[in-house]
């Protein structure tokens, strides 16, 4: 089994960091983080950036989302340098495996100085235990 | 030689062999012919989900459908459910509540059915028939449900649906995000024989002939499911015997042959 979820997402322009609200043609409601089903793996294959002005986007993990503070690890971190846009392919993904569910992702971003900046991330789910 | 094609379905003059484990008893068809021969592909839609629908989480409470066909967060359905026909066909299909289903006395029709989800993440659990839950662990000791750590499949399922029954079917959604959600069906509808030849009968049972085989959720033999398969078949299955008793089995399929009036 394995599904390719394309999320997107956007700084809110007015905030220099913050949590990215995911999006997707799937989804019918934004969230703030998606859980790793348990046996299963996330594969993130691509990560496409654009923005007005000097973002980093910061891909996190933690493996419990349902605690009070879930702590959260830093894997990923993508940096636009200025205006423009960079795109990011993976041959081989960044792998994040769901031990026991409550695994899960989130992206952050941080600003110099606040602008409107878009990212699009994919994700694949997944049984398959090659990477 | 193939007894599938590209689709998976059992080809015309392929047998398909429908396995009961609770009974240790098959049916087996031959494919005379596929009557959607060419149009196999069946485009449902949103999974059969109404807006305000209650469905319970994986959490313990309740989550309210948002919108029809959407499955919400971390949640599953409370109560199997039948496939509502798509409103084109509705009106005209042998029964409103449940596409698949046909009576006992079209008994040379059998459909053979694979289900794609979208997203495959969604997951799906059969009732076979609706009611019976038919997933267990350890004998009867767990019955498992949609929402078990195990005894359910990802995003597909394949099936044969006998006439005569509803199967009812049960999905889950483990993000925690509410999904739009898609159902495909890849399906023939076969007109079908049963084979009285004991030696075929005992040779595909046993594996020496080849054979699409399907194993139904079949934990505890119901007495719906025995009366439907009697009403339309005229018996329940061949019994799977040990290959070394073969005279044995030889003489049962003669015997359970006689009942047969497909």
């Amino acid at each position: 089994m394995e599904e390719l979820f394309v999320l997107r997402g956007e700084t809110d322009g007015s905030a220099t960091s913050g949590t990215v609200a995911l999006d997707s043609d799937l989804f019918q409601s934004t969230v703030n983080y998606l859980r790793i089903p348990k046996g299963l793996t996330a594969k993130v294959w691509f990560k496409k950036i654009a923005g007005e002005a000097e973002t980093l986007f910061t891909l996190q993990y933690t493996y419990d989302v349902t605690a009070a503070s879930p702590t959260w690890k830093n894997i990923q971190q993508e940096k636009l340098a200025s205006k423009g846009e960079i795109s990011i392919e993976k041959r081989r993904p960044e792998i994040l495996r769901g031990f026991t569910g409550k695994e899960a992702i989130r992206v952050i971003w941080t600003q110099p100085t606040a602008a409107k900046a878009y990212l699009e991330l994919g994700l694949e789910l997944t049984d398959e235990k090659k990477p | 030689m193939y007894v599938t094609d590209e689709y998976g379905l059992a080809r015309v003059n392929a047998f398909l062999v429908a396995y009961l484990p609770a009974s240790e008893k098959a049916l087996v068809f031959r494919i005379r012919a596929r009557a959607n021969e060419g149009y196999e592909r069946l485009a449902y839609g949103p999974l059969p989900l109404t807006s305000g629908q209650t469905l319970y989480t994986f959490e313990g409470g309740t989550a309210t459908v948002p919108a029809d066909g959407v499955i919400p967060a971390r949640s599953y359905t409370s109560d199997s459910l039948l496939w509502k026909p798509p409103a084109s066909i509705a009106a005209s299909v042998y029964d409103s509540t449940d596409m698949w289903y046909i009576p006992t006395d079209w008994n040379e029709r059998l459909f053979h059915i694979k289900l794609t989800l979208t997203p495959k993440t969604l997951r799906t659990q059969l009732e076979f028939p609706k009611g019976t839950k038919q997933v267990a662990f350890q004998r009867d000791k767990i019955i498992l449900s949609i929402n078990s750590d195990f005894g359910f499949k990802y995003g597909e399922l394949e099936t044969i649906q006998f006439p005569g029954l509803h199967y009812g079917w049960y999905f889950a959604n483990e993000l925690n995000a509410p999904l739009y959600t898609y159902a495909e069906f890849t399906y023939a509808e076969n007109i079908i024989e049963i084979p009285k030849e004991p030696q075929l009968i005992f040779d595909i049972l046993t594996g020496k002939y080849p054979a699409h085989w399907i194993t139904l959720p079949c934990r505890t033999y119901e007495d719906k499911i025995k009366t439907a398969l009697e009403k339309t078949y005229g018996f329940d299955g061949y019994k799977i015997y040990n290959p070394a008793r073969k005279e044995e089995a030889l003489k049962d399929y003669a015997e359970t042959a006689r009942k047969v009036i497909v």
